[in-house]
């Protein structure tokens, strides 16, 4: 596996790799507890696999909510997903749609 | 609402610049969650969030940067080598010092038995007010009444005791080609099985080894076997001639059994007619090991044993009057006496290592003051507080890092050094050595000291007001550091005032001990063990004929001006009790004596005085009068007002049958256990009418022309050897020395304890002086600039020096203050188990309160005079 990455770091970069864009969003798509994801994302982030980024308050308060932090894959990180799953013995699939949809 | 408290909450844990952030990501997150799974889905998801916040915060400290902050750490120290010396000193002294005891402490007293299932072996024993026995020797007629009738015990083993706690080891020659003294324990065949343990060569004994004519075989213990034996391993079933006699080597236990004394060389069975045995109800002189039933407790094995015992007093009314039971763990019982002591110690080094905490926190602390403007500066450009605190804790792992390696080399030596200096007495000595469990709590000790002496520091750094010490740099002296610091001086004082006390008390108690006057001469006296065999000199006269003969013949070589024999010596801890009847008295039990078989000529070999009638004589023959020769104490204690010369005594309830003795001296008292032990009534038989194998050799150098000793202690020594070989060349004389040794081996204990204590509260005092210098010498740095505002308006150099050093005197006074309700406290623990020591010893707490205060007099003293003697002119203009 890439630089050792664990299998839960792997289900999260692939989930983002996937489609899904937010914290809650990926615990929802890889059924992983909380406790897990968020550190998976902050580790994938220092090592340059994901990018985050805050939503526009604009459009979070015309939906009156706070606003999010969105994460998207790197190509590195995409680089590093594809190691970790040709390691694994899975093809490196495309999209993985989240397991719900999306509010 | 308790997901967003719980967020908030761990927000805390986040690293600082990153903490608005996370906290508005996760009450993002919330939100999401609480839009599409109600209920628990929210604080599900909080229940993340100290993990993640606590990630980001380990997160920093990622093995890069915390090798480039240990790089920084270590070049920081290089900077000020004096700081980094002290501290690390300070911290090896302390974690060195306190591993060490506490390898000792877990080796005695916490490491558990070798033997299966120790929490369910017991020590029994017997207790009867009548003579103040409380955990005595065992009959063996009621051991065995005990073994048949419990109901709590598996089974029960006993072996030859001694009055003290420990076995009795019989001293036995092995001759192969020259005698060599061997040591072995008489034990019950079933001791290994009770035990659980078992041989690394051969067996252990097995039933019937008990009977006498079968009974000459013998486990070998490890260390003899290879000493002995070049660990042979078909030594299995050879025939060894021990005191003449051919003994047949059954087993060889592995290196790791001891039992008792560890320099047992074999075990050999008890045997005996056994039931002969069953009625022997006196002497007493088993000591007996039982293993407890599963689900019986020792309260339980108490209440059965103690209903037998009363069985037992009214089936044998003659022997047993309130002869009680009782039974302990094994492991208290082998620790025993011991376990005060080194608990004390444990108190003490603790405290030793208080003050070594305190004093690398007060170190960090006096060179933060300093650094203020660094830190300030490092901070203004941009170091996060975080960034400055890890850096701090840095500096004090580095630190850390250098005391625990010198700690592991000061504890690898405190511990081989204090298994050379203990007194024999410790028991389990052979087992103490540095363990991983004693590693762990060292460990655990280096972490509590990383953290007091780095986070403190730190946390007075990160509240220090960095703005204002940028612009003042050279005045701040950081108030609350400086404030800590006085607190951590006054508490380093406080517990070197109980350590110091503690110090005098102990050596008060030593200097008393050792001027306890003996009763006799030491110098000049040399004493030697002999060992007959008993199969050769079992005859009736053989080895009274050998000793007397053997005292005569010493008396003849010139240089010697007195020679005697005796079965028991002073200090030697052993001695035969029995009971005592009076004639023409009436019969009292409980009246307990010593008695002790010596050849003419003994008591002036020890040069103890005959203050009434005569000494024993070579004419005290078998067939003449049994005489006897009574101490002064059995004299006052029995024959107060009259003269007991020529009243007779016995040992047994009196009959038509009873063999009297007739008193025809009266010798003055003499130390008998142990210096500063009371003194007990004893008798003093002849050997001749009281034969035993065993005895002590003393011999008394004459003085020389010049005041000097006539003949050297190896003379007389090569003398006694050279007259021995004449009587018989298989028969060796043990541990011959001068009485000095064994007067100086028996204050063994109590020189080890001084020496220990007067050495903690030496590195104690130490420690608290070094503290309070660097307080008083940070305070006047600071306060330059007053003093030479004081002295431009007129202060003597004398009143700047007397304001210096009564600011910080009052640290020493407050301090001594708290650390004397201390010493008050632990001096009326310790008071028990030192000799002559009294509950409150005002001289021992004024002399420690005396020496406190002078030395920190000194120590306030040197920067006082730096004070008094400012430039005045430069420190106003700078």
């Amino acid at each position: 596996m890439a630089r050792g990455m664990g299998m839960a770091a792997v289900r999260v970069l692939r989930a983002i790799a996937g489609g899904a864009e937010y914290g809650f969003d990926i615990i929802e798509a890889t059924g992983l507890a909380s406790g897990t994801v968020y550190p998976a994302l902050s580790r994938h982030e220092r090592d340059g696999y994901l990018r985050s980024s805050w939503e526009d308050p604009v459009k979070a308060h015309r939906e009156r909510r706070p606003p999010r932090r969105y994460y998207r894959i790197s190509p590195q990180g995409r680089a590093a997903l594809d190691a970790a799953l040709a390691d694994l013995g899975i093809e490196p699939a495309g999209r993985m749609r989240p397991a719900k949809a999306r509010s | 609402m308790f997901a967003k408290w719980l967020i908030r909450v761990a927000a805390f844990l986040a690293p600082a610049e990153c903490r608005d952030e996370w906290r508005r990501e996760w009450l993002g997150e919330l939100h999401a969650s609480g839009t599409r799974q109600a209920g628990r889905g929210p604080v599900r998801l909080a229940l993340g969030a100290p993990w993640h916040a606590l990630w980001l915060r380990l997160e920093r400290w990622r093995p890069a940067t915390l090798g480039a902050d240990l790089k920084f750490g270590v070049r920081v120290l290089a900077k000020r080598p004096a700081f980094a010396i002290c501290a690390i000193l300070t911290l090896g002294l302390g974690i060195g010092a306190t591993t060490a005891v506490y390898s000792v402490a877990y080796g005695v007293l916490f490491k558990p038995l070798p033997y299966r299932d120790p929490a369910r072996l017991v020590q029994l024993w017997e207790s009867n007010p009548l003579f103040n026995w409380t955990e005595a020797t065992i009959a063996p007629g009621n051991l065995l009444s005990w073994r048949d009738r419990n109901s709590s015990f598996t089974d029960i083993a006993f072996y030859i005791g001694s009055e003290s706690r420990r076995s009795d080891l019989s001293d036995f020659t092995l001759t192969t080609s020259e005698p060599i003294r061997v040591r072995a324990l008489a034990v019950s065949v079933n001791l290994f099985d009770v035990l659980g343990v078992r041989p690394e060569l051969g067996r252990v004994f097995v039933a019937g080894e008990d009977i006498p004519g079968r009974h000459r075989v013998a486990v070998l213990s490890n260390s003899f076997w290879r000493r002995a034996f070049n660990a042979d391993p078909t030594v299995i079933d050879r025939r060894v001639p021990i005191n003449g006699v051919d003994y047949q080597i059954v087993g060889v236990m592995p290196s790791t059994f001891t039992f008792d004394h560890a320099d047992t060389d074999f075990w050999r069975p008890i045997a005996t007619d056994w039931a002969q045995a069953r009625q022997t109800r006196v002497p007493h002189y088993l000591r007996a090991v039982a293993r407890l039933k599963p689900g019986v407790t020792v309260a339980q094995a108490n209440a059965d044993l103690s209903a037998i015992a009363r069985d037992l007093e009214r089936e044998f009314p003659e022997s047993n009057k309130q002869m009680g039971a009782g039974a302990g763990l094994l492991d208290d019982w082998f620790v025993g006496l011991s376990r005060r002591p080194l608990q004390l110690f444990l108190i003490a080094v603790s405290l030793v290592l208080l003050i070594a905490c305190a004093n690398v926190a007060n170190l960090m602390l006096a060179q933060l003051a300093d650094r203020v403007r660094e830190v300030s500066v490092r901070a203004a450009l941009g170091a996060g507080r975080s960034r400055i605190v890890r850096q701090l804790l840095a500096e004090a792992l580095v630190m850390a890092i250098a005391g625990v390696a010198l700690g592991a080399a000061i504890a690898v030596a405190g511990v081989k050094v204090f298994i050379a200096l203990a007194p024999p007495s410790i028991p389990r000595l052979d087992e103490v050595g540095l363990h991983p469990a004693v590693a762990l709590f060292a460990a655990a000790v280096v972490v509590v000291t990383t953290l007091v002496v780095g986070v403190l520091p730190a946390l007075q750094a990160a509240r220090a007001d960095l703005r204002n010490a940028i612009g003042d740099g050279t005045r701040t002296t950081a108030g609350p550091s400086q404030r800590l610091r006085r607190v951590l001086v006054a508490a380093q004082v406080a517990l070197a005032m109980v350590l110091l006390a503690g110090a005098f008390v102990t050596l008060r108690s030593f200097r008393t001990l050792v001027h306890v006057n003996p009763g006799f001469d030491v110098d000049g006296l040399v004493t030697a063990k002999i060992s007959l065999p008993s199969t050769r000199y079992a005859d009736q006269g053989k080895s009274a004929a050998f000793f007397t003969g053997l005292a005569g013949d010493l008396r003849q070589v010139s240089g010697v001006a007195a020679a005697g024999a005796a079965a028991v010596l002073p200090l030697d801890g052993q001695s035969w009790t029995g009971a005592l009847f009076i004639e023409r008295q009436p019969a009292v039990h409980g009246r307990e004596l010593r008695h002790v078989s010596v050849t003419a000529g003994y008591f002036a070999a020890l040069g103890t005085p005959i203050v009434r009638g005569r000494d024993i004589a070579d004419t005290d023959t078998a067939a003449g009068e049994r005489v006897v020769v009574i101490n002064e104490a059995l004299a006052r204690q029995y024959f107060e007002g009259q003269d007991p010369v020529g009243q007779r005594i016995a040992f047994d309830q009196p009959s038509p049958k009873t063999r009297w003795r007739t008193i025809v001296g009266v010798v003055a008292d003499h130390v008998q256990d142990g210096l500063g032990s009371p003194v007990k009534g004893e008798i003093y038989d002849s050997i001749a009418q009281d034969e035993s194998t065993n005895m002590f050799v003393a011999i008394r150098i004459a003085r020389g022309a010049g005041g000097g000793r006539a003949i050297s202690a190896a003379d007389a020594v090569a003398q006694l050897r050279r007259l021995i070989a004449a009587r018989d060349p298989q028969i060796a004389a043990f541990d011959p020395a001068p009485f000095a040794d064994r007067l100086a081996a028996s204050v063994a204990r109590e020189r080890v304890a001084t020496v220990l204590i007067g050495v903690f509260a030496a590195v104690a005092l130490v420690l608290a002086l070094v503290g309070l210098f660097g307080v008083t010498a940070c305070a006047v740095s600071a306060r330059m600039r007053e003093m030479g505002v004081r002295i431009a308006c007129g202060a003597t150099s004398s009143q700047v020096r007397t304001l210096v050093v009564r600011s910080h005197l009052r640290l020493v006074i407050a301090g001594g203050g708290v650390g004397l309700v201390g010493a008050v406290v632990g001096m009326r623990a310790a008071s028990a188990l030192l000799y002559g020591a009294r509950p409150l010893d005002v001289a021992s707490l004024g002399a420690s309160l005396g020496l406190l205060v002078l030395a920190a007099l000194i120590a306030c003293l040197i920067p006082a005079r730096r004070a008094a003697r400012v430039d005045v002119v430069n420190v106003l203009r700078s």
